[in-house]
């Protein structure tokens, strides 16, 4: 519960000329420790404690928000919201739904990282610090080493993010959100013979401190080795043709490309060409695309409730290939006369939520990697996505840092900075199968952008086979 | 008012056990509209960062937060103390910043500030009509317009007072239409520390754009090509790939490939870069950086040669330097960012520029996807959406977007420079630039 009485509040703005009046309390604590080539480079912690007021008078939207919580403060703000949509001439309406008063806590969560002292945690990330600077484990069972390496970098980033929501509207909705996420970054950075390798692995979302440790030590030592072996690995040449992509990089298609054109704002305002394209087939038997605030894969993020205070429903975006949903807000479903699917979502109590993803994926297949490389034959194998770009007609640009050639089913030399290129409706016509494993990468280093605001989300899938990709590359 | 709350703060951390102590308020208000298709939707936020930084020893400890409520931020010095004693001594640390005298005007526009969010809206609305106007086929799909002002204040034991104060407007406007050939949506934008008064005419020249591209061809082959940046486009590329390699963070923690270049030749003579914090109406330009030191002006690149990086005081004092100014906070925590950033220019034209180039490209706009560079390595990744063929000496053609890969320092060996710099809404200012060796397919 806020410290604030935030239905008083809600009565003041309706008392004010306000028809409809939402109030969403967040008090959030970020903990992190920046450790950096074996000491602590930061270690603190960042609170943030605030309203943000939703108002719609005679159907205009407005929104102000506001970090004091002084009778004083919160009475400015709602006359804030109220100039603010007294200020614009276009009609807004909310889809409706349950109205409902509900706590949400996250299930197997025995020990939450805030009950973990400052010290325990500094003890974590210099152990982890210790074992990625083992060469000579990280380089143990690989196929080569490459001699003269050094490690020039070793960065770990600890981070959680919890605290509490609580939202309030003169329908009747009242919900109380305890969240938490958190993870683990750890970057290592090599040389050999002038050239810089960099690896990375993280860990992360809405999971037990304990589980997080488990899962952080068993890949340690692959921050080190990617790092080590980036250092031989060379740019790839141009190429069209079969790509296998790993989880973090499936992640991207599935989130980046994909998911923002299913979001129902992007679809009322005719942007995404999937606007008509509702029961067509858009991609082969393969695929199957969801987003969910709630997932059984290790590990996304836990949203039960999204920020407008409606309870989250799974979304299957593309079904066996066919397109099946759209995901919504409030307002976006209430344009489309459909309802609300829990995607309404803020960066914070100073952002207006809009419609945003949770936990984006593909479903898994049947396949292993094994099958997958022997079945192409020669290609290209991407691993590590680092993010990209896409555009709303399903042109995509991602980068993947690492990966390999494959040669006649077997996987040979290392290439390093990747860029796949591309649009998503074509390439989803081209996935020939999917591997066993989904995983998901849910951890707090970055997020999603757009209109201005971050937000926390998991994205990923399985390996994917996929017949016809192209890599840009370097000339000569 | 705030600066008795701050100085309370910063006398109960000294007697609460903290040997030093620093006291950081950025207080703001934005006013913000954003379009979506042709809906506005207008929003109001009042917000502050409050940071405090404690010295153990030299143990550090951070904290930040939004409320100024003194019994709570009395808890948030005791949680800073706590951490401190947890962390590890660090033998670089030789202190806090000490007063300097700021050499900075300061940059705050009295009309900005006063602006209200109907004016703001009613020009947004204008911009719908005049897009109308010049095409019935291209529309604006997205739109951002912002108006900031803000205060900051930061103190320490060490005896800084600093107070500065600044404004800005940002705008952002994306226009998409539709062809036979092609769907084309691109966008522009511009920031000010005024009022910016060209909002039409960007739009305007945005649709135009929109209209250019219907006309794009494929570059058919990649080809390792003479490539003219419009100084947007280069801006961002370089904020990704290349600005992170100059802090001195990442130089002294192994994460920049000019670690064991200063005083080296690293690029073309033709080229010098200087960091300028005190730069006339720059949009990074203040009085103080963000640990209270005064704003000021550093050469990082001359003729050719790594002269400096960019320091806060603790990475400064590390290696028995001053601070250049460039302290940047973020959550608290005290980082280091380039001010205002300009590549010095000449006086040939960007005609003489092209006419020089038998093949080649040239390129404007936003690129996509340039967060993919990686500036530990100098790795250029993006994609060039508004691309334009180079044939004879003549821009011939549009193109198809161009994905453009390769090595920054590699590409800076060998540039040509044209005109004065040119102020890009990231604060960086630079001319037009040829960069060869690079790959565009």
């Amino acid at each position: 519960m806020s410290e604030v009485d935030l239905k008083k509040y809600v009565d003041l703005g309706l008392s004010m000329g306000a028809d409809y009046v939402e109030l969403r309390f967040e008090d959030l604590t970020t903990e992190y420790i920046v450790h950096v080539n074996g000491r602590i480079k930061e270690i603190g912690s960042s609170r943030t404690v605030g309203i943000g007021i939703r108002v719609l008078v005679d159907g205009h939207l407005g929104f102000s928000a506001t970090d004091g919580l002084s009778r004083e403060s919160l009475k400015y703000a709602i006359n804030e919201a109220i100039s603010a949509a007294k200020s614009t001439e276009d009609i807004t309406k909310f889809s409706g739904g349950e109205i409902h008063s509900k706590s949400y806590i996250i299930p197997n969560i025995k020990v939450h990282p805030l009950s973990i002292s400052w010290e325990e945690k500094v003890k974590l990330v210099s152990n982890i610090y210790m074992n990625a600077t083992d060469v000579e484990s990280a380089i143990k069972d690989r196929d080569y080493c490459p001699k003269d390496v050094k490690i020039k970098n070793v960065t770990i980033r600890y981070v959680s993010v919890s605290g509490i929501k609580h939202i309030v509207n003169s329908e009747g909705i009242e919900v109380n959100f305890k969240p938490l996420v958190t993870g683990i970054a750890i970057s290592v950075v090599s040389a050999r013979n002038g050239i810089l390798g960099d690896g990375y692995v993280t860990v992360g979302g809405s999971i037990d401190y304990k589980v997080l440790l488990d899962e952080i030590y068993s890949k340690v030592y692959d921050a080190t080795w990617k790092s080590i072996e980036k250092t031989i690995a060379k740019p790839p040449k141009p190429y069209e043709g079969t790509v296998i992509v790993r989880p973090e990089v499936t992640g991207l298609f599935a989130h980046e490309s994909f998911g923002h054109m299913s979001e129902g704002d992007f679809v009322a305002s005719g942007s995404s060409p999937l606007k008509d394209m509702l029961g067509s087939e858009i991609a082969s038997e393969h695929v199957t695309i969801v987003d969910s605030g709630v997932v059984n894969y290790k590990y996304g993020i836990y949203l039960p409730v999204d920020d407008e205070g409606v309870t989250t429903q799974p979304v299957r975006l593309v079904d066996k290939g066919i397109d099946s949903g759209f995901l919504h807000s409030r307002i976006s479903a209430a344009e489309l006369g459909v309802s609300s699917t829990g995607n309404g979502r803020a960066q914070s109590h100073r952002h207006m939520p809009i419609v945003r993803m949770r936990n984006t994926f593909f479903e898994q297949g049947d396949w292993s990697e094994e099958e997958m490389i022997r079945e192409c034959k020669s290609g290209i194998l991407v691993d590590d996505g680092r993010g990209g770009q896409a555009e709303l007609d399903g042109t995509f640009t991602f980068s993947a840092s690492r990966g390999y050639i494959i040669e006649k089913g077997e996987i040979k030399e290392p290439i390093r900075d990747i860029i796949l290129t591309g649009n998503i409706l074509e390439m989803l016509k081209h996935v020939r199968g999917s591997g066993k494993e989904v995983l998901i990468d849910a951890a707090p280093f970055g997020g999603c952008g757009k209109g201005g605001q971050s937000v926390y989300v998991g994205i990923g899938g399985p390996t994917l086979l996929v017949d016809l990709l192209r890599v840009g590359g370097r000339v000569g | 008012m705030v600066e008795e709350i701050l100085k309370k703060v910063l006398n109960y951390a000294l007697k609460s056990g903290a040997d030093e102590a620093e006291v950081y308020l950025r207080r703001y208000k934005e006013k913000f509209i954003k379009g979506e298709g042709e809906k506005l939707t207008p929003s109001s936020i009042i917000g502050n960062n409050l940071a405090i930084r404690v010295s153990v020893g030299k143990k550090i400890g951070l904290v930040s937060t939004s409320t100024l409520n003194l019994n709570k931020l009395y808890e948030e010095v005791d949680r800073a103390i706590s951490i401190a004693k947890v962390s590890d001594e660090d033998k670089y640390w030789h202190g806090l910043p000490d007063p300097t005298k700021p050499i900075a005007k300061e940059v705050y526009s009295d009309e900005l500030s006063s602006l209200e969010i109907a004016d703001m809206m009613k020009d947004c609305r204008l911009l719908y009509k005049e897009a109308e106007r010049e095409s019935r086929d291209i529309k604006i799909c997205e739109l951002y317009n912002s108006v900031v002002t803000w205060e900051k204040w930061i103190i320490n034991s060490r005896g800084i007072e600093a107070y500065d104060r600044g404004a800005g407007e940002h705008f952002v406007v994306m226009a998409k239409g539709k062809s036979a050939k092609r769907e084309v949506s691109i966008y522009d934008g511009w920031s000010d520390t005024k009022v910016i008064r060209n909002k039409v005419d960007i739009t305007i020249d945005v649709i135009n754009r929109v209209k250019t591209l219907f006309e794009a061809e494929k570059l058919g082959k990649p080809m390792k090509a003479s490539i003219i940046f419009s100084p947007l486009t280069l801006a961002e590329i370089l904020q990704f790939v290349f600005t992170p390699a100059i802090r001195a963070d990442n130089v002294e923690e192994g994460r920049s490939p000019l670690h064991d270049k200063l005083g080296k030749e690293v690029c073309s003579k033709e080229l010098s870069i200087t960091d300028d914090g005190t730069l006339a109406d720059g949009l990074a330009t203040s009085k103080y950086d963000d640990e209270g030191v005064a704003k000021r002006r550093t050469e990082v690149i001359k003729n050719g040669v790594l002269t400096s990086f960019l320091y806060n005081t603790y990475y400064a004092r590390k290696v028995g330097k001053e601070s250049t100014g460039n302290a940047f906070r973020a959550r608290g925590i005290v980082g280091i960012s380039y001010t205002n950033l300009v590549i010095h220019g000449n006086n040939k034209t960007l005609d003489n520029l092209i006419s020089e180039i038998d093949e080649g490209i040239f390129v404007m706009g936003f690129p996509m996807n340039p967060h993919s560079s990686n500036y530990v390595t100098g790795e250029i990744n993006a994609v060039l959406y508004e691309a334009y063929y180079i044939k004879s000496g003549s821009i011939e053609k549009p193109l198809y977007p161009l994905n453009v890969s390769g090595n920054i320092y590699e590409a800076f060996k060998e540039i040509r420079i044209a005109g004065k710099p040119i102020k890009t809404m990231f604060s960086i200012y630079l001319p037009y630039m040829i960069l060869q060796s690079l790959t565009v397919a």
